[in-house]
């Protein structure tokens, strides 16, 4: 009873607190509005987002691969969704690509780098190096090396995921119960079974957590890529919609970040438990300590 | 019956962070029979676990050897399985699958290794727990496990690391049963390691009790196979362990 009470009062806070958040938004809108040549360009009212931005979105049709060449579409509701599904596919198959192959070489060259001492003594310091740079400012670097194509978009996101995961991979067997590496060797396991069938799956509740962060750092990456360079992505658009000074499309390119960022995550959230489901929960104080089976 | 494992002349010492060398094992000299259930006891420090390491083959002896049906001991094998203190299993493999493990590291093929899995699990009396995973089962349960793996893979010896120290008195009578019951038919050349003096007389051929890195005694077990529960109640049983625990005893006092 208690704790329904405390949702609903939670709940109510919220829906203020957006509230409050709408009201002074359309407070700052009215004031921009009438206060400054463009102004309401510069800091649109939810109205003005929802449906002149929305609209402009079509003028992009012709851009970036979409109706190649075709600028002189009539603003519509469903052309400017067009533009909205065919640059989001664009941006979402790069992070798709680039968190793959992060993923996939960061968690083997970790376990490469426990596994083999040589390996380990010859990558020791420029791992170190890496680490430390700031990932944004090899954006430059990417672009002069691949030019202006997929691959240095998608291997910019890649090498970006890569250090993450590489890094918390290595930690996250250094952090494995010893006893499993005796256990697997009284086995009969060597040291590449003991790596594919112990620790890649021991690893896994720690990367879980790992993998929940750098989703947003992919997303991040692939927008910063798309702003420099990218004849196309959401991020293309958000720097053609300045140019425009239509800060209304750069909200509604925001907000579909920020919404499919948190799908992605909810996905990733599902598969991360799905893969973690052996893992013992935590018991709450309300749970008998006697639970268990037999 | 022959010599299965000997240690020769085994010292260990370890060294401190500081430089300091600790002696744990100094010299000791044993013979482990074929198919013996030795049990070595000793108060905390003395070098019990160590010892059992240096067989494992998880530490190398400082001097001397040890040798497994005549050969030296260079490292952990399939040949000289262990049942750790603490929970060793892969809690993301369900219970089948645990028991199985060794014989897929061998290439045994699938229903070779789940007849043999099968095959433990009856033994040990999980059976039906053959699709949950370690995390569904008790403290008591997951010990059965853990030596339904190790004997699966059929090692030649059987080293076990105080198993039963963190479980509940009754649980732990429980599973001493269910360990001789296993060890009567299939029996391994055992090497167990317990403080519970206990414990040590009910299940052991051998007893070595360790003291200050040495053999402080060596007393042969005169109960004859197979030993019950009602044992424990006997008063020649009583009078053993009272001897074993005097001996146990006056080296922990030595040893302060």
């Amino acid at each position: 009873m208690k704790a329904r009470k405390r949702n609903r009062e939670k709940l109510l806070f919220e829906l203020m607190s957006v509230f409050l958040i709408v009201l002074c938004w359309e407070g700052l809108a009215a004031h921009f509005a009438k206060s400054y040549e463009n102004g309401s360009y510069l800091f649109p009212s939810l109205y003005s987002v929802l449906t002149r931005s929305f609209l402009n979105l079509s003028a992009f049709y012709g851009m970036g691969g979409l109706g190649t060449g075709n600028y002189g579409v009539a603003p519509s509701a469903f052309v400017s969704l067009s533009v909205i599904a065919y640059h989001t596919a664009r941006t979402f198959l790069r992070i798709a690509a680039g968190f793959l192959i992060g993923v996939s070489l960061g968690i083997f060259c970790g376990i490469l780098y426990k596994a083999n001492r040589y390996y380990h003594a010859f990558t020791s310091i420029p791992s170190r190096i890496v680490s430390i740079v700031p990932q944004m400012a090899l954006i430059t670097l990417f672009l002069a090396w691949f030019g202006d194509s997929e691959a240095g978009y998608i291997l910019f996101i890649a090498f970006g995921i890569f250090v993450a995961v590489y890094i918390n991979t290595v930690n996250a067997i250094e952090n494995l119960p010893p006893v499993y590496h005796k256990f697997s060797s009284t086995l009969g396991a060597g040291k590449a079974r003991f790596y594919w069938s112990v620790a890649l799956p021991g690893i896994i509740p720690e990367l879980s957590g790992c993998m929940k962060m750098i989703v947003g750092q992919a997303w991040a990456l692939s927008m910063a890529s798309e702003f420099i360079s990218s004849q196309n992505g959401l991020g293309r658009i958000i720097v053609l919609a300045r140019q425009r000074l239509d800060t209304g499309i750069i909200l509604i390119v925001l907000f579909l970040y920020v919404i499919y960022t948190l799908l992605t995550l909810k996905v990733l959230y599902r598969l991360c438990a799905y893969l973690t489901r052996w893992q013992p929960q935590m018991e709450s104080s309300a749970q008998t300590t006697n639970g268990k089976k037999g | 019956m022959k010599d299965k494992i000997v240690l020769q002349n085994l010292s260990k010492t370890f060294q401190t962070e500081s430089g300091r060398a600790v002696p744990v094992l100094e010299d000791i000299n044993l013979t482990i029979r074929d198919n013996e259930f030795l049990l070595v006891i000793g108060p905390s420090g003395c070098g019990k676990t160590t010892l059992l390491s240096c067989i494992a083959g998880f530490e190398e002896p400082t001097s001397g050897e040890i040798l497994m049906d005549g050969e030296v001991v260079k490292g952990p094998s399939a040949q000289r399985g262990v049942v750790f203190q603490e929970t060793a299993l892969f809690p993301w493999r369900r219970v089948e699958k645990n028991v199985e493990y060794g014989l897929e590291v061998r290439g045994m093929p699938r229903q070779e290794r789940k007849k043999i899995a099968q095959k433990y699990l009856e033994m040990v009396g999980l059976q039906d727990f053959a699709d949950a995973y370690p995390k569904e089962l008790s403290g008591g349960m997951k010990k059965r496990l853990t030596i339904a793996t190790v004997y699966a893979n059929n090692p030649e010896v059987l080293l076990m690391d105080e198993p039963f120290s963190a479980l509940d008195y009754p649980t732990k009578c429980r599973l001493q049963m269910d360990l001789m019951d296993l060890w009567t038919k299939e029996k391994k050349t055992t090497v167990f390691i317990s403080h519970d003096v206990e414990e040590a007389v009910l299940l052991s051929d051998r007893i070595i009790v360790l003291n200050r890195h040495k053999i402080a005694l060596e007393y042969q077990n005169p109960f004859p196979r197979p030993r019950r529960d009602e044992l424990r109640s006997d008063p020649k049983f009583i009078e053993a362990k009272e001897y074993i625990k005097g001996a146990y005893w006056n080296e922990s006092q030595k040893a302060q």
